[in-house]
């Protein structure tokens, strides 16, 4: 049991270790953030020493499978990018910021939890374990007011999307009696006729992932979050913590889908209305965090609209585009991160003559946006590209084009940042860009976007290699 | 084996190139290191990868699918056969002689970092189309190399003339690239493949054939590939992009307006060639076309060569010229006396272009009689290599030259092809003329010892050869003696060769030719050098004037511009700005008065934002209960 549940216990034993290290803050920031990334790096060493684990656990709950496994080496992966990247915590008073490291492995195992959680009872402990976590997170940076106003306005809508999800439990227990995904399945491929309280249980269930997607109607909280909080913490809510909604999320859609097609539609037209609301509002936006969190909206739609694609194409589309978003997102935060040293809270105007300040960081924005956009031959182009095939041999054809129309849309907010980064004037009070930053992993991640886009098949290949139909399908 | 080593020539490049991007930019020791590094371990391997062709069939291919899973699709990957690997080991062992002759060359420029960069991407993009197994592959490597150029040609961005050559260079070849684009298309559409082997294959013979549009695919898929060898070949009417292209560093045009890329378009013909097997009738007229056009291609650019005072514009012109004699080659069907022309070219061009680097470097100027002023008669090396280079253009037994050219002059005359030719005669007579011409002005015109920039530069005593530039000075000039025998002595190796049954073609061939040639550097020392008048250029008038004018090439282009161009851009303009224009700010309107709206629902108030939740998830559960 050890060997199969070795990234959780790593994460576990990661948590555990900080919490004892730090206790009485005789631990410089610079020391925790080192001890964090040599955790996070065993963390990764132990997902991918576990990838080819499977099986069923604990009374059926818990499910290791390539899916689950994989998903766990992304999240891997994105704590160790972002304890990588998403330092130093200029804006939460010393005096936290070792809580902020102890908090960042909570999180990271609660998203495990949710990568192979098979019962609404884990899933329920897993959600709260990482909204918890995030909620502290938020509402760290002590300094403005805002960051614990919309701390609070996190909490609220997240404690109401846990209790209508709760609430969907109850009903879908009653429903089938049982709080085990393979019941549920059971019961549904039984009969064609479900019980009355299946759907609007499940419908309920979704909200608790709309709210972790950041997905209309729970979308509400983000933009808020992302621009109060010190920009690490916003770095970790765009980056890795989307990936546990989503590993989720598609495992109940995938489930369910082939029984109940309404949910694909339900799924399919919120996807629809997240990705509109989060590129038109984008638009408007002159706080860059604010601006990246509609856009983190506007994709988690375009990867709704994915998971409700053919089945035997709609599970690698979804995986890769996790991915890359993970590295997209890292990217333009990373830049985000940068800038700050300039003031707390860039907004577009320090974006202004980035490329004259520093060619490198707006070489790694110019090339994290446009794939964000979608243009070719990035990797972003090819992730929609999958995503956007993928539901268009499902069936939905409409939904697809009017999510290219979105993803035209989008270039509009994109576009202006490069405009600004490359063309605009270095603002006269404009420090030095010149010396510190992580360079090197900033490159290599912008060098990995460019060749996933060029030479995608590295990474579909793998995927394809695991059979994800099979190991979702229980 | 092969493959390995095949890859490794090709990816080493683009290593070299990212490597300098990241480090070497503004360290130029690192830059050259990397870069030369590079260029050895690509001239190691095609080395290698040329010495283990033994036969004509050799070939080796491997394929990965690039974007679809499907490989019938779009695949990358290298095609080694001796048709490639010669091409490769021209192109790795002119970028090895070219960077390491640019050691010195640059040595005084700020930007040698990006220089070694831009070096490194041009010849990535370059073996990168030399090992193409697809259409496909070699388009894309194919605008990569105009990129390329493009870049090194406007290196020196800071003189208005270079950035203007650069753009006219990329703009003229990429009125070729459509070419290239629509030759893809008809074959994806009409042939079904883009793999060359495939499109070789003998089945594919009656596809050929098939006719659309009044003719069949080989004519328009043949035609279409014209264009675009006409571009980046500089063949006419494309041609006059190449003389401008001058303006970059004399190492780039050494590498790619001389040895490689502008051969680029000759090989994509060697590779196609099949055509003159499998097409029809109406096809292999079609190439024979393209070879009487390369034939006026190279009469037209040559006789231009005559009235250039620039040296490296006199060679340009020559290239054009030579470039022509390779395409006659191929294009009456002697595809491997087009590649020996090709070969021993590489060679004698770089060699003459790294001579005139060679002069331009120690008199800090271009034009001929300057460099004479300056004392560029007393440079022992580069004289000795004008010398020799021009002697192997010219076409003079023992020089490399000789070979190549009476390969193809042969096949013309046992093709019974008389005007061509007689043509490629004339040809001979042109060339034999202006590069003559050079060496006579070059000793004629006396040495003013304090004339010229070299005292300025600190080179006071005379001029000043770089210390790099020997060794491919050298080695290129041996190059230019012995590769035609070279290329005799190996090529049963990589082509196959058809046999003489002509008896005394070859001696026939090999006297007329030497005598016209002779006749021509005699004509010219007339002209040049035993005239007592001070300036032989200024007594040219008449048919002169045409030349300097440049057959008015540039006033025609002009001329289209103008009259056809502009008032249909001008036109397309108007639509733009009303019809497009105006739709997209209707869109941009729409969106933004949505925006505004959604922006609303943002009140900041959590109640508004929870029933709105409530709100929405009530309603979905209503609406699908109710179903």
């Amino acid at each position: 049991m050890m060997l199969q549940l070795l990234p959780e216990f790593a994460a576990l034993g990661a948590l555990l270790i900080l919490f004892f290290v730090t206790l009485g803050n005789n631990v410089s920031d610079r020391a925790a953030r080192w001890i964090t990334l040599a955790l996070s790096g065993f963390v990764l060493v132990a997902a991918i020493a576990a990838q080819d684990q499977s099986g069923l656990m604990f009374a059926n709950s818990y499910k290791l499978d390539t899916y689950s496994q994989f998903f766990k080496i992304l999240m891997a992966f994105g704590l160790m990018a972002n304890a990588l990247l998403g330092w130093p915590l200029r804006s939460v008073p010393t005096a936290q910021r070792s809580e902020y490291y102890f908090l960042f492995f909570a999180a990271g195992l609660a998203m495990m939890l949710l990568a192979s959680a098979f019962s609404f009872l884990v899933l329920y402990v897993a959600m709260e374990l990482l909204s918890y976590s995030l909620y502290t997170m938020v509402g760290m940076r002590r300094a403005r007011t805002e960051s614990i106003e919309s701390s609070v306005k996190y909490i609220i809508i997240g404690a109401t999307a846990s209790a209508i999800g709760l609430f969907g439990v109850s009903y879908i227990y009653g429903a089938t009696g049982s709080l085990n995904f393979g019941a549920l399945i059971d019961s549904l491929k039984g009969t064609t006729t479900h019980s009355a309280l299946l759907m609007p249980g499940l419908v309920m269930v979704l909200s608790s992932f709309l709210f972790k997607l950041a997905a209309f109607p729970f979308h509400a909280w983000a933009p808020d979050a992302y621009e109060t909080a010190s920009s690490p913490v916003a770095m970790f809510l765009a980056s890795v913590s989307k990936l546990a909604g989503i590993a989720f999320l598609f495992r109940l859609v995938y489930m369910v889908k082939p029984y109940m097609p309404e949910f694909e539609t339900v799924i399919g037209i919120l996807a629809l209305i997240t990705m509109t609301f989060g590129n038109l509002v984008a638009f408007r936006q002159t706080s860059v965090k604010r601006l990246f969190a509609y856009s983190s909206i506007a994709q988690a739609g375009y990867l709704m609209l994915g998971m409700i694609g053919f089945g035997d194409s709609a599970p690698v589309a979804v995986v890769f585009y996790s991915a890359i978003y993970l590295l997209m997102n890292l990217v333009v935060f990373a830049v985000v991160l940068e800038l700050e040293r300039y003031g707390e809270d860039p907004t577009l105007a320090s974006f202004q003559g980035l490329y004259k300040r520093n060619a490198l960081m707006a070489m790694a924005l110019l090339v994290a946006l446009f794939s964000l956009a979608g243009v070719p031959p990035l990797a972003g182009f090819f992730g929609k590209w999958l995503l956007f095939s993928s539901a268009a041999q499902g069936g939905h054809i409409w939904f697809v084009a009017f999510a290219i129309l979105n993803s035209v849309l989008s270039l509009y907010y994109y576009l202006f940042l490069v405009k600004a980064a490359y063309f605009g004037d270095v603002p006269k009070e404009a420090v030095s860009l010149d010396k510190g930053g992580s360079r090197i992993a900033i490159l290599v991640t912008t060098i990995a976007i460019a060749l996933l886009g060029l030479y995608p098949r590295v990474l579909t290949e793998y995927l394809t290699g695991l059979n994800f139909p099979r190991s979702l399908l229980p | 084996m092969q493959i390995q080593l095949g890859i490794a020539t090709v990816l080493s490049p683009i290593l070299s190139f990212v490597l300098i991007a990241a480090v070497g930019l503004r360290r130029p020791t690192v830059a050259k290191i990397i870069s030369l590094t590079a260029a050895t371990v690509s001239l190691v391997c095609a080395s290698m990868l040329l010495l283990g062709v033994n036969d004509p069939a050799f070939k080796i291919q491997a394929t990965w699918s690039w974007l679809m899973d499907d490989p019938s699709k779009f695949t990358i990957g290298l095609l080694l056969d001796p048709l490639s690997l010669v091409m490769l080991f021209v192109v790795s062992i002119i970028s090895w002689l070219v960077q390491w002759y640019s050691l010195s060359y640059m040595e005084e420029d700020a930007r040698q970092g990006k220089f070694f960069a831009f070096i490194s991407l041009f010849c990535f993009a370059m073996m990168g189309f030399t090992i193409a197994p697809n259409l496909l592959q070699s388009f894309m490597c194919w605008e990569l190399v105009g990129l390329g150029s493009y870049l090194l040609i406007g290196f020196w961005n800071h003189l208005p003339s270079a950035a203007t050559a650069a753009r006219k260079a990329f703009i003229v070849t990429r009125l070729g690239d459509v070419g290239f684009f629509i030759a893809l298309l008809l074959a994806w559409t009409g042939l079904g493949t883009l793999d060359f082997g495939a499109m070789a294959g003998d089945a594919m013979s009656a596809t050929w054939k098939a006719a659309i549009g009044g003719s069949d695919y080989g004519v328009w898929i043949s035609i279409a590939l014209f264009l675009a060898v006409a571009g980046k070949s500089a063949q006419f009417p494309l041609y006059a992009w190449l003389p401008d292209a001058m303006e970059g560093p004399t190492p780039v045009s050494a590498l790619i307006h001389a040895a490689t890329m502008v051969a680029a378009g000759v090989y994509l013909l060697a590779r196609m060639s099949f055509v003159l097997v499998l097409g029809s009738e109406a096809a292999i007229m079609a190439w024979h076309g393209l070879a009487v056009i390369a034939m006026i291609t190279a009469l037209m650019s040559g006789a231009v060569a005559i009235v250039q005072s620039d040296i490296k514009r006199v060679f340009a012109y020559s290239t054009i010229s030579q470039l022509g004699y390779m395409i006659v080659g191929i294009g009456t069907g002697a595809v491997a006396a087009g590649m020996m022309h090709l070969f021993t070219h590489a060679f004698f061009k770089a060699l003459l272009f790294l001579t005139a680097g060679a002069f331009i470097h120690a008199a800090h100027s271009n034009s001929i009689t300057d460099i004479a002023r300056a004392g560029g008669a007393k440079l022992k090396l580069p004289m000795m290599a004008l010398f020799v280079g021009s002697m192997a253009l010219m076409g003079f037994f023992p020089f490399a030259g000789f070979y190549s050219k009476d390969a193809i002059l042969e096949h013309l005359f046992v093709e019974g092809d008389w005007i061509l030719f007689g043509m490629a005669l004339l040809g001979v007579f042109i060339t034999a003329y202006y590069t003559s011409r050079v060496i006579y002005l070059m000793l004629k015109v006396p040495a003013e010892p304090h004339q010229g920039h070299g005292d300025e530069h600190g080179h006071g005593h005379g001029l000043h050869l770089g210390s790099w530039m020997k060794l491919p000075l050298g080695f290129l000039a041996f190059a230019s003696l012995v590769a035609g025998n070279v290329w005799l002595w190996k090529a049963h190796n990589w082509f196959v060769i058809p046999e003489a049954e002509h008896g005394n073609a070859a001696l026939i061939t090999a006297l007329v030719s030497t005598a016209i040639a002779a006749a021509g550097a005699f004509y010219s020392a007339r002209v040049f050098y035993w005239r007592t008048s001070a300036d032989p250029m200024a007594s040219m008038t008449g048919f002169a004037t045409l030349l300097r004018e440049k057959w008015y090439l540039d006033d025609a282009y002009w001329a289209i511009v103008h009259n056809f161009y502009l008032p249909i851009t001008a036109f397309l303009q108007k639509v733009e700005t009303i019809i497009v224009k105006g739709a997209l700010d209707g869109i941009g309107t729409v969106s933004m008065t949505f925006a505004r709206g959604f922006a609303r629902a943002q009140t900041g108030e959590v109640q508004h934002y929870l029933g709105m939740s409530f709100v929405v998830v009530a309603a979905v559960v209503l609406i699908l209960m109710s179903r």
